[in-house]
C-alpha cells in the first residue's frame, strides 16, 4: 500500500530522483510555458482517502446478513453505503488541495 | 439453444445502432481541431476534454457492457464472491486520485500519449517503454474481445444465430473509429450511459417489484446457491484474503490500462483529472445495485441460454432476465443498452492500443522520424487491426478462451505499476532493475496462472490462486496479480541494490513538471 500513500509520496526519496534535471536554474522545456506551482507538501486532509480502504477491504468487519435494511442484508447495503463516503472524503481533499 | 426471432426487440436494438453510427461519423466534426491528423488529435480527442466529457468518457470505458454482464452473472453462479466489484470501485478512486494527476501533469508537460511513453521519458530506456506498452496491448486485446462477446450474448438473447451480426457491428465500429477518433466515443458515451442509467434505476424497481421485494430475493437466491453448493450470500472465512485482494488489485489494475489512461490524458486540465476521481463513483452505485441483478435472476429460476449443460454461458441471465421480466419494447431499449455499452469501450480501447503501438513500438522501433501524419494514419489503420484480431478470438476460438485472458489481462497490467507509478514519484529504481521486476513478477504471475485449473480446464482457470496448489492445507485463496506485483518490486528493488555501478538512463522530467496545470484558456471576445 505504500506505493500509493500519497502523505509518503510528495518527496522523493533517496536524493538521486532528479539529479540529472532536477537543477531549477536548468532552461524550461521549450514550448508553450506552462503554469508553474510552487512545490508544496500534501495536505494532512489526504489521510481521509485512507477511510474508505479500511471500511471496505476488511471483510471481517461486515460479513453478516443482520441488521437488514429493506430487506437487504448487512453485507450488502454496508458496502453500498460506503460509495457516497467515499465520494465524500475524495472531494473534501479534492477540494482542499485543488489549485486555483 | 437459440430463442425464438424477436422481431420488436430487434427492431429497437437496430434503430438505436443506426443512431449511433451517425453519431459515431458526426463525431469528427465535434470541437474539431485545425487537423485530424495527428494522433494528438485523433487519438486523445485534442487533449480538450472539460469534466462533463471526461466523466462520461472514462465512465464509459472503465464501466463495460462485459461489467454489466458478467458480474450480476459471476453473483449468480458463486454468489457474495461476486460484489466484490463494490468494493473494488470504492477504493480504485482514493487510490489513484493522486498519482492519475501527476500522470496528467507530466504528459500535458512532454506531450506523452501513453503509460510507456512517459516510461520512456523518465527511465531512459526504450527496453522499458516497450516491455509496458507491450503489457497493455497484449491485456487490451481480450477485453475488446469481451465488448464483443456482450453484443453477442445480446444478438443470441434477441434470437439471431450466427456472427453476422458481429461483423455488422465489428465494420461500423472500425469505420467511424477510423473518421473520428477518440471524438466519436466521447460522443456516443452520453447515450450509453443515459440509457444504462434508465435501465438500471428501472431493473432495481421494477424486478423486485414483480419477485415480491428483497427480502424474498436473498432468500431465493440464499436457498438456490445452497442447492447449488457454489456458495452463499455472504463469504466463508477461507474467502476473506481472495475478495480482499481481488478487489484491491482490480483497482492497482485498473487505471493501467491503456484505455483508462487515454480517458485521462484526454482531459483538457489537471483539475478535471481531479474532480473527476471524486465524480466517478457515482457509476459503482449503479455497478452495485446491477450486481444484485444475478440474485434477482437466481429468484426468478432463470437458465442460462448459451453454453455447453457443463458449462452453460451463465453470461446470459441478465439478457434473459430482462426479456423475461420486462416488457418487450423496454427489453429492446435493455439490450441496445448493453449493446452499445459495449461498443463505446470497444473504440476507445482499440484507440488506446493503436496509440500504443504507434508511439511505443512503431517510432521507436520501425520509424524514428515518422511524422505527425503519418503516426495518425498508423494509429487509424492498427486501430481496425486490433479489432479484427478481437473479432477472430470471438468467432474463432470459443467464448471462454476470452475469459480466460481477460482474468490474464488484469493480472499482467498490474507487472507494469512499478515502472509507471514508482516512476511518477521516484527515481530511485535503476532501468534495469525495472526491468527484471517485469519478467520476475510476469514470469511467476504466468506460472501461477498456469498451474490453476477450472471446471472447463486444466490451465488458466482463475486468477484466484489456491495455496493449496504450494502444499498448505488450506482453501484459502488469493489474486495472483498481488504476489506477482510483490514479487516485481522486491526483485526491482533488490536489483537496484546490485545495479548501483551500472550507468542510469537519462530523464527528460524534471520534479516540477509532474505538478504543472494547463495554462488559463483567455476566451476570444465575443463577436
Amino acid at each position: 500500500m505504500s506505493v500509493y500513500d500519497p502523505n509518503t509520496a510528495t518527496t522523493p526519496k533517496g536524493g538521486i530522483t532528479v539529479s540529472l534535471h532536477g537543477d531549477a536554474s536548468s532552461p524550461p522545456v521549450p514550448g508553450a510555458p506552462p503554469v508553474v506551482r510552487e512545490h508544496r507538501r500534501r495536505h494532512p486532509i489526504a489521510w481521509l482517502l485512507l477511510l474508505p480502504l479500511l471500511g471496505t477491504l476488511i471483510p471481517e468487519i461486515y460479513n453478516r446478513t443482520s441488521p437488514s435494511i429493506g430487506g437487504m442484508p448487512f453485507f450488502y447495503w454496508y458496502e453500498l453505503a460506503w460509495i457516497p463516503v467515499s465520494v465524500a472524503c475524495t472531494l473534501a481533499v479534492y477540494l482542499a488541495t485543488r489549485e486555483r | 439453444m437459440t430463442p425464438k426471432f424477436d422481431g420488436l426487440e430487434f427492431g429497437i436494438v437496430a434503430a438505436f445502432f443506426v443512431l449511433i453510427t451517425i453519431i459515431g461519423f458526426a463525431a469528427a466534426r465535434w470541437r474539431r481541431g485545425t487537423t485530424l491528423a495527428s494522433l494528438d488529435e485523433w487519438g486523445l480527442g485534442g487533449r480538450r476534454f472539460g469534466t462533463w466529457v471526461t466523466w462520461f468518457l472514462v465512465g464509459g470505458d472503465l464501466y463495460t457492457a462485459y461489467t454489466f454482464v458478467a458480474v450480476p452473472a459471476l453473483m449468480f453462479g458463486v454468489g457474495a464472491v461476486g460484489f466484490f466489484a463494490v468494493p473494488y470501485t470504492i477504493v480504485v478512486y482514493p487510490i489513484v486520485l493522486f498519482a492519475a494527476a501527476r500522470l496528467w501533469s507530466v504528459a500535458h508537460r512532454h506531450g506523452y500519449a501513453t503509460a510507456a511513453d512517459f516510461v520512456r521519458g523518465r527511465h531512459g530506456s526504450a527496453v522499458l517503454g516497450f516491455l509496458v506498452a507491450l503489457t497493455g496491448v497484449v491485456a487490451t486485446m481480450p477485453y475488446i474481445a469481451l465488448q464483443l462477446a456482450g453484443i453477442k450474448a445480446i444478438v443470441e438473447s434477441v434470437g439471431i444465430g450466427g456472427d453476422w451480426p458481429l461483423w455488422v457491428a465489428f465494420l461500423v465500429l472500425a469505420a467511424y473509429t477510423f473518421s473520428s477518433g477518440l471524438r466519436a466515443p466521447a460522443l456516443i458515451a452520453f447515450i450509453k450511459d443515459a440509457l444504462i442509467y434508465i435501465v438500471v434505476i428501472v431493473a432495481v424497481i421494477y424486478i423486485p417489484y414483480k419477485l415480491g421485494g428483497y427480502d424474498h430475493i436473498f432468500h431465493a437466491a440464499n436457498a438456490a446457491l445452497a442447492k447449488k453448493k457454489t456458495g452463499a450470500i455472504t463469504l466463508k472465512g477461507f474467502q476473506y484474503l481472495g475478495y480482499s485482494t481481488l478487489a484491491l488489485g482490480s483497482a492497482l489494475a485498473l487505471f493501467l490500462y491503456p484505455h483508462a489512461v487515454t480517458g485521462v490524458l484526454a482531459a483538457k486540465s489537471r483539475n478535471t483529472v481531479r474532480k473527476n476521481m471524486a465524480l466517478l463513483p457515482a457509476y459503482s452505485l449503479m455497478l452495485g445495485f446491477l450486481a444484485l441483478l444475478g440474485y434477482m435472476a437466481l429468484a426468478a429460476h432463470i437458465k442460462p441460454i448459451g453454453g455447453t449443460a457443463k458449462a452453460p454461458d451463465t453470461n446470459t441471465v441478465v439478457p434473459w432476465l430482462m426479456h423475461t421480466e420486462f416488457p418487450r419494447w423496454f427489453t429492446g431499449v435493455a439490450f441496445a443498452a448493453i449493446a452499445i455499452g459495449a461498443l463505446v469501450p470497444a473504440a476507445i480501447m482499440a484507440i488506446a492500443a493503436a496509440n500504443t503501438f504507434t508511439r511505443d513500438i512503431y517510432r521507436p522501433y520501425i520509424r524514428p522520424n515518422a511524422s505527425h501524419s503519418e503516426e495518425a494514419l498508423v494509429g487509424k489503420i492498427v486501430s481496425v487491426v486490433v479489432k479484427l484480431g478481437a473479432l477472430a478470438i470471438i468467432v474463432g476460438l470459443k467464448l471462454s478462451f476470452s475469459l480466460q485472458f481477460q482474468l490474464i489481462g488484469g493480472v499482467i497490467i498490474v507487472e507494469i505499476l512499478p515502472a509507471v507509478v514508482l516512476g511518477l514519484y521516484t527515481r530511485w529504481f535503476h532501468r534495469w532493475a525495472l526491468v527484471g521486476g517485469w519478467l520476475a513478477g510476469m514470469g511467476l504471475s504466468i506460472y501461477m496462472l498456469y498451474v490453476t485449473s477450472s471446471t472447463t480446464t486444466k490451465h488458466f482457470g482463475n486468477a484466484s490462486f489456491a495455496f493449496s496448489q504450494w502444499g498448505f492445507h488450506t482453501k484459502v485463496t488469493i489474486w495472483t496479480g498481488i504476489v506477482g506485483l510483490v514479487a516485481n518490486l522486491v526483485v526491482s528493488a533488490l536489483l537496484t541494490l546490485v545495479f548501483r555501478q551500472l550507468p542510469r538512463g537519462s530523464d527528460e522530467t524534471r520534479a516540477e513538471d509532474f505538478t504543472v496545470e494547463a495554462p488559463a484558456v483567455t476566451m476570444p471576445a465575443a463577436p
